[in-house]
């Protein structure tokens, strides 16, 4: 609570333009931010790109940033809503999970599995980390949102823009395949 | 999979957060006594602690400055701009009176074949060139209407300096 106070306080600053405070949400969110992008798109450059791109954009709007709400859970979503042009741009593929149900999207997951990128190469995987990528992008999402970022459903709700119960469905079966992945 | 559907929804619940008391009471009963929901617990209980503890990766070297610089815009100060615009419209008019028409010869030479057409058409350049001078910096930043006004009095204050000094110049090589 007193730590959210402190972000409160270190926003208010970097809307007068504060470059020390700027930093401060830099060395905070960078990691985080940068991790979840990469793990989504798999690509460190692009991924790079990205995170800057949001850390721009939050910066440049952060005048109209409405304080009552969550830091943390805006900046996720602007990094979302980023990575979302990017995979459209580059046609690879991206889930629309409004529009179908839950288990048409699982054959559509095996189907259009993405071949590995440099990411694979570069870094050395983890079991659960080659597990995470045997997910459809927006399950990583979920899963990182919901088990290392600690978010609500409602919050994931916000940032992915999809329903609540198709979140906590699809954070299910992600669990029993990334359960299954590391144990199998 | 496990034999126990409804302690298996408990485990999702548990891990989603949503774990009543009284849930949680009966779900850890129910662990301590079948060892196929306690091994389904644990396996997931492990797979979420491995998340947890996926290493956070961080961009390039550089990347805290690149953001700065593309967020900066460089804030000039307000004395900074009328000075510059000011400074620049007396230098050029300044220099439209002395330099223009070419050479100070061709100056003098059409001065006395039509002083009063040379004074016209230097007058104009004058205000030409001093508008231009006020007006393009003011183009490209945003319109300052008190900014403006200084310019334009200062401007006119210029104009008749000049104007008297030119006045003055005619009388000298007209001697
Ligand atoms: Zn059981």
């Amino acid at each position: 609570m007193r730590e959210l106070e402190h972000e409160k306080d270190i926003i208010a600053s970097a809307v007068e333009g504060d470059e020390h405070a700027y930093l401060s949400l830099l060395n905070s969110y960078k990691p985080r931010i940068f991790s979840y992008v990469l793990r989504t798109i798999r690509n460190y450059h692009d991924a790079e790109e990205i995170t800057l791109d949001t850390f721009v954009r939050c910066f440049k709007s952060l005048k109209s940033f409405d304080r009552s709400k969550t830091f943390s859970t805006w900046i996720y979503t602007i990094a979302h809503n980023l990575t979302i042009d990017f995979l459209r741009k580059s046609r690879k593929h991206y889930e629309h999970l409004d529009d179908r149900p839950a288990d048409e999207m699982e054959i559509a997951d095996t189907k259009t599995k993405e071949p590995a990128t440099d990411y694979d190469k570069q870094v050395k995987l983890s079991k659960i980390e080659q597990a995470m990528l045997q997910l459809a992008p927006i399950d990583r999402e979920i899963v990182i949102l919901f088990h290392k970022e600690e978010k609500t459903y409602q919050e994931i709700s916000t940032i992915l823009k999809i329903p609540e119960t198709t979140i906590k469905t699809r954070l299910h079966r992600a669990r029993l395949k990334l359960k299954e992945l590391c144990t199998g | 999979m496990t034999k126990h559907k409804e302690f298996e929804e408990l485990i999702q619940k548990c891990l989603d957060r949503e774990i009543t008391v009284d849930e949680n009471i009966s779900l850890q009963l129910h662990l301590s006594q079948c060892p196929d929901c306690s091994l389904f617990y644990n396996e997931l209980v492990s797979a979420e602690k491995e998340i947890i503890d996926m290493v956070e990766v961080v961009p390039n070297h550089g990347f805290n400055e690149a953001v700065l610089a593309r967020i900066k815009t460089k804030k000039v100060p307000a004395w900074a701009k009328i000075a510059t615009v000011l400074g620049s419209a007396w230098v050029v008019s300044f220099l439209a009176f002395i330099l223009i028409p070419a050479s100070r010869d061709l100056f003098t030479r059409i001065l006395f074949s039509s002083p009063s057409i040379v004074k016209a058409v230097a007058k104009i350049y004058f205000v030409g060139s001093t508008l231009a001078r006020i007006v393009t910096p003011f183009a490209k930043s945003q319109l300052n209407p008190t900014l403006l006004v200084v310019s334009i009095l200062l401007s006119v204050g210029m104009f008749i300096f000049f104007g008297k000094l030119f006045s003055k110049k005619e009388t000298v090589w007209n001697t």
